[in-house]
């Protein structure tokens, strides 16, 4: 017997959302759409889903309204930089200045050939292929050092609004540059955010991103980075969490060249009920190549993280040296922490490994400072700051050092400048 | 004991060796000195039988053999014992088990019998006892954990042990403090007898002034440029590797 | 120059026959193929079993037949026909001895042929055995011994009749009944196993022993194991598995259930030789077992396996760390070689304070082999200061072999200490060579090299175990010193 089904929390979802801007091939449209209408939001039953429910992104009532003008300087990180600027799903400053060798397009001005593509789904991709607004497309030409970073920042303002956005960058041989993308949000009233990022690497190329999540209020983020590497390319990608009502980060790298480095570093810091979730895939489909990964979190109140690392070495992916590591300390009561590292290894000649540790500050050291006079909470902050110091130590953007201490001074009356004196 | 002829070796596509020649006769002590990079290292490997290395040219006579042409185990098995400049950590396998598994290989190989578990444990207290070397090493995993110092008196303990034919000690006396550097002597001394030899390769005198060479070898840039008696030592000590360098700028 | 490599030991241990292949020519009483709920009367009826315990049977079945079969693990294989297996199989004259000499020459020829020498092992080594083959539990040793210090040690349909009221307090209290697809199916079909019940305060003064046996073709088997430790009370037991070679894949689907009440120690150790199928992955044991314990105030379970047999694994002895100050421990070596696919772990799940538990992994895969860890380690809220250490080593002998790790660590505890960590890695190059140098052969290098790396837990094995174990993963021996 037929039975009457009410509208799928999926359509209800998708109800207020606008069809997407962008060009895509008819049929790849009608997959994503077929895969939403079928799968609807997944449960928990659904691996990658599991400690990230998204009951309370299924019931946003989505809606459009006229954006009020905000200025976006008092976010920018730096002037040295090429910066681009989205507010909601609205790109409000696109930088002119730009020099010779760099190409920069919003992405609803792209042709159907223009875009690239990534043999990967999920329903947060789906979402963004159906419904994307706009985004930023960069092609680096062959062989150009670009001196100054690209700065991308997203605002996200109002009440359920949505921003969803689709940026693409493609860097030729021997080319290099570095990127900062950096999310704010101005009041932060359950707005979703969906941005999904595609990088290609051709040979010998050269990228450093750093991403900074740093929104206030209730928002939803999902943020997707598809990166494609080629020969002797070098891919790093930074990740600061630093301040999210729930964050999920998914980072897939595609390894597909040898002589390839790929560094993924990430630091999450969170507090109140908020939920962090970084899931991250290193593919190595190609031999001869190294990748390295270091998460760290800090997780107070009645917050939550998630972590889960994948390295994958497929069959004659030989001489891989891969490593992965996750710390986490729990400094809340109430705060809850799942790590799930993973290693799937299909090629004999490889040393790869992981390390996963929960714990707490070490009280030893922290009563060692005070019998030096140090007070408790200062003593508390500095092992802190000890325990987050090396994945801080590996940003290399001068900008975002600065933005971090400005952030962490405020936020936890960190000093990182006492470390960097040692 | 072992003859070396013009001996070529190269690793990835690198020339390291370049004509060596080496003659050591049963009963004498060779020292084996120079700079950092020379070959010295890489002569006690090729010798010992690493497969890393190509040998290009030359060729090595042991006791009468064609050793190139052997496996490393049975090279080990004729009598050539290599110790470590930086000895592998074995997790799990006891420095016993280790060593009586090596004892009774060889004594196969030798045909004869496999040593009674009594006798080789009154050897390993005999020997232990000639390098000073604790005997709960005995039972601890091959070099696992083990200090610098005990890792380098574990390999002499291991020369006793094997007693070959030709040692070959790679840099023992770095890292050691004066009191393990006598004993490590002492016992590299005590081993020594009529029938076997040794090659000691050093970057410093030092281990000279306890280990007394018949003859001294300057190695440079893949050659022996250089042959003296205990003297040289002295002498390179003195003026340093750099009068070498100046002496043979195109080798 | 003949250069041994790990190729050639990979080639030795896919070459190696697999000792335990025969069948013995013993007559049989099994009943027709087929699963339905009368199949289960009848063999409830032939165990003469009390109703109570056809109808935890029958309601287990009609849970099963609404239950899918688990597809996460990292395993392929072809689901077993359940209409295809004979459920009940059992060697004829099964009525238990009477006494030694009783038992059929036949029997008695196979037990030898595993090893086992009852009177030997009376005589000599003073570990007490039951023996299982296909469905029935055929001798126990020792019992009178046993009995003067109040110990239960007998076939579980033994218990059934003997101890109604142990079996049914306890039976499925850690594991219940449709747990999981195979235990569900367990619980409706299974027909014999062990049972040991250790009374307050007393410390077994043996080994206690189960060898299982698959025989008769075209069955599966599904045997139940409950060790009941009682407060302040020790017991260390001992599993060992064959099955004859056949080009079929048989279903092994066990339960196993450990109580550790107050103050109380179970060690628990397998070693896992199920026939493992054909260099070309014909035939084999489909291993589907689910294992668990559950520890009461300052009790430890400890679970060591030795895995090299069946042609799958599925397997993840767990303990639940209920009672506060508990200890659970895990330590596990796992073989895959030629087609073999293990996907197997543990579960921790600290539910008590001050709880502890150590996880310690080592996976070897040589062949076309799949060898996966999956573990669990689970801080509940009330798990106050609980620790974990985990450490998961996988070792690659050939290079068309997979090794995979898939931990999920829990944690809702801000004082919980958890630690782990996995490495994935070729044998050493440097410290082949440097036994090399030492006159040690190739094979018995990488044989020492392969014996250090699983040292932890063949360590944590009886002597006689480790014996066994050692030669399973063809290593010699380690001598009597050090």
């Amino acid at each position: 017997m037929e039975q009457i089904v009410a509208p799928s929390k999926m359509e209800s979802f998708r109800r207020n959302l606008p069809a997407s801007l962008l060009k895509i091939k008819d049929e790849d449209l009608a997959a994503s759409n077929e895969r939403l209408l079928l799968n609807g939001f997944p449960n928990s039953r659904t691996e990658a889903w599991k400690y990230s429910r998204l009951n309370r992104i299924a019931s946003l009532n989505l809606n459009k309204k006229t954006s009020n003008p905000i200025s976006w300087e008092h976010y920018s990180l730096t002037h040295e930089a090429y910066t681009f600027v989205f507010q909601n799903d609205q790109c409000i400053y696109f930088s002119q200045d730009l020099p010779d060798g760099i190409i920069v397009k919003e992405a609803v001005n792209l042709s159907l050939e223009e875009w690239k593509s990534f043999e990967i789904n999920s329903h947060v991709i789906d979402l963004n292929k159906t419904h994307a607004q706009n985004g930023l497309c960069v092609w680096l030409r062959k062989g150009v050092n670009l001196t100054k970073p690209v700065q991308l920042i997203f605002l996200s303002e109002g009440t359920e609004q949505a921003a969803i956005h689709r940026n693409q960058f493609i860097l030729e041989k021997d080319s290099k540059m570095e990127l900062i993308v950096s999310h704010c949000s101005i009041d932060g009233k359950k707005n979703y955010k969906n941005i999904v990022s595609e990088f290609h690497l051709e040979e010998n190329s050269f990228l450093s991103v750093h991403k900074l999540q740093n929104e206030e209020g209730e928002d939803f983020h999902f943020s997707t980075e598809n990166i494609h590497q080629k020969n002797n390319s070098n891919f790093t990608l930074t990740t600061l969490t630093l301040n999210g009502n729930w964050v999920r980060n998914d980072v897939n790298v595609f390894v597909d060249g040898e002589g390839c480095e790929t560094f993924l570093n990430g630091a999450y810091l969170s507090k109140g009920i908020q939920h962090i979730d970084n899931h991250t895939t290193i593919d190595h489909m190609k031999p001869n190549c190294n990748s390295y990964e270091l998460y760290k979190g800090v997780m107070d109140e009645k917050s939550t993280a998630v972590f889960n690392g994948k390295v994958f070495v497929r069959p004659d992916a030989q001489k891989i040296a891969a490593f992965q590591s996750n710390a986490n300390v729990l400094i809340g009561d109430e705060a809850s922490v799942n790590s799930k590292p993973e290693l799937e290894i299909y090629a004999d000649d490889v040393k790869c490994s992981h390390g996963s540790t929960i714990g707490q500050l070490d009280e030893e050291a922290i009563f060692y400072l005070q019998s030096r006079g140090i007070s408790e909470n200062t003593a508390r902050r500095l092992v802190l700051t000890a325990f987050m110091q090396d994945v801080f130590e590996k940003i290399t953007s001068p900008a975002v050092v600065t933005f971090l201490n400005q952030v962490l001074s405020e936020r936890f009356n960190w000093d990182l400048s006492v470390l960097e004196e040692d | 004991m072992i003859t070396i002829k013009n001996l070529h070796a190269s690793i990835d596509g690198k020339e390291i060796l370049r004509g060596l020649n080496l003659t050591v006769n049963a009963g004498e002590v060779h020292a084996i000195m120079g700079p950092n990079g020379a070959g010295k290292s890489t002569l006690a490997s090729v010798l010992a039988g690493r497969d890393a290395y190509e040998i290009t040219a030359g060729e090595v006579i042991f006791e009468g053999t064609d050793l190139l042409s052997l496996s490393t185990e049975d090279r080990a098995r004729e009598g050539l014992f290599l110790a470590f400049q930086y000895p592998v950590e074995i997790p799990g396998v006891s420095n016993v088990n280790f060593l009586r598994t090596a004892i009774n290989e060889i004594r196969a190989y030798k045909g004869e019998e496999s040593l009674s578990a009594k006798d080789f444990m009154s050897l390993v207290r005999e020997k232990s006892a000639l390098v000073e070397l604790d005997s709960k090493l005995a039972s601890r995993s091959v070099n696992e954990g083990f200090s610098g110092g005990e890792k380098k008196r574990n390999e002499i303990f291991q020369m006793a042990m094997l007693a070959p034919k030709l040692a070959i000690l790679d840099e023992t006396d770095s890292g050691l403090d004066i009191d393990a550097l006598r004993i490590v002597a002492k016992g590299v001394n005590q081993l020594k007898s009529p029938e076997n030899a040794a090659i000691v390769i050093t970057h410093y005198q030092r281990l000279l002034d306890y280990i007394v060479p018949d003859f001294v070898h300057v190695l440079y840039k893949g050659q022996i440029v250089k042959t003296g008696g205990k003297e040289l030592a002295l002498e390179l000590e003195e003026k340093g590797y750099d009068w070498i360098k100046d002496a043979h700028p195109t080798v | 120059m003949a250069n041994y490599t790990e190729e050639n030991l990979a080639e030795e241990l896919e070459n190696q026959e697999y000792k335990f292949g025969f069948v013995t020519p013993i007559d049989s009483d099994t009943i027709p193929i087929g699963l339905s709920e009368d199949v289960i009367r009848l063999i409830s009826n032939k165990k003469e079993e009390p109703l109570w315990l056809l109808e935890h049977r029958l309601h287990a079945y009609n849970v099963w037949k609404t239950m899918e079969e688990p597809k996460w693990a990292h395993v392929k294989y072809k689901k077993p026909d359940f209409q295809n297996i004979a459920y009940y199989s059992a060697p004829k004259q099964s009525k238990k001895y009477e006494s030694w000499d009783d038992v059929d020459p036949e029997m008695k020829a196979t037990m030898a042929k595993l090893g086992i020498s009852m009177e030997e092992q009376q005589r000599l080594t003073g570990v007490a055995v039951d023996f299982v083959m296909d469905s029935v539990s055929v001798a126990t040793s020792f019992k009178e011994k046993l009995g003067e210090l109040g110990i239960i040690f007998c076939s579980f349909s033994e218990a059934v009749q003997n101890h109604p009221d142990l079996v049914r307090k306890y039976m499925g209290t850690v594991i219940p009944t449709t747990d999981n697809y195979y235990a569900a199916l367990n619980n409706a079909v299974f027909t014999d196993g062990s049972f040991c019940y250790i009374p307050k305060g007393v410390r077994c003064p043996m080994e206690l022993s189960t060898y299982f046996r698959i025989n008769a073709g075209g069955t599966g088997q599904f045997e139940r194991t409950l060790v009941v430790a009682d407060e302040g009370s020790y017991v260390s037991y001992l599993e060992g598995c064959t099955a004859p070679q056949r080009d079929e894949n048989q279903l092994h689907a066990a339960v196993v259930e450990l109580i550790a009440l107050d103050n109380a120690e179970i060690k628990y150790s397998t070693v896992q030789n199920w026939y493992p199928g054909d260099k070309n992955g014909l035939g084999g044991i489909f291993n589907f077992v689910t294992k668990r314990g559950i520890c009461h105030t300052n009790s430890k379970i400890s679970w060591t396996q030795v895995e090299t047999g069946s042609a799958v694994t599925w397997k993840y002895p767990s303990c639940i760390l209920k009672g506060d100050h508990s200890i659970g421990e895990f330590y596990s070596v796992a073989v895959t070689n030629n087609y073999q696919q293990a996907d197997t772990g543990t579960k921790m799940i600290h539910l008590g304070k001050n709880t502890k538990s150590t996880i310690i992994s080592k996976g070897i895969s040589a062949g076309k082999s799949q060898n996966s860890y999956r573990g669990l380690v689970q801080i509940h809220k009330s798990a106050k200061n609980a620790r974990n250490f985990s450490q998961c080593d996988s070792l690659l002998m050939s290079s068309e072999c997979g090794a995979h790790t898939f931990p999920y660590i829990e944690c809702k505890n801000s004082t919980a200490k958890i630690e782990h960590e996995a490495t994935t890695s070729k044998i050493g190059e440097d410290q082949l060579f440097y036994c090399k140098q030492r006159g040690i052969g190739e094979e018995k290098a990488i044989g020492l090299i392969v014996n250090g790396y699983c040292k932890e837990v063949l360590n944590q094995l009886p002597m006689e175990f480790a014996v066994e174990a050692q030669k399973l993963l063809t290593i010699s021996l380690e001598g009597s010193v050090g």
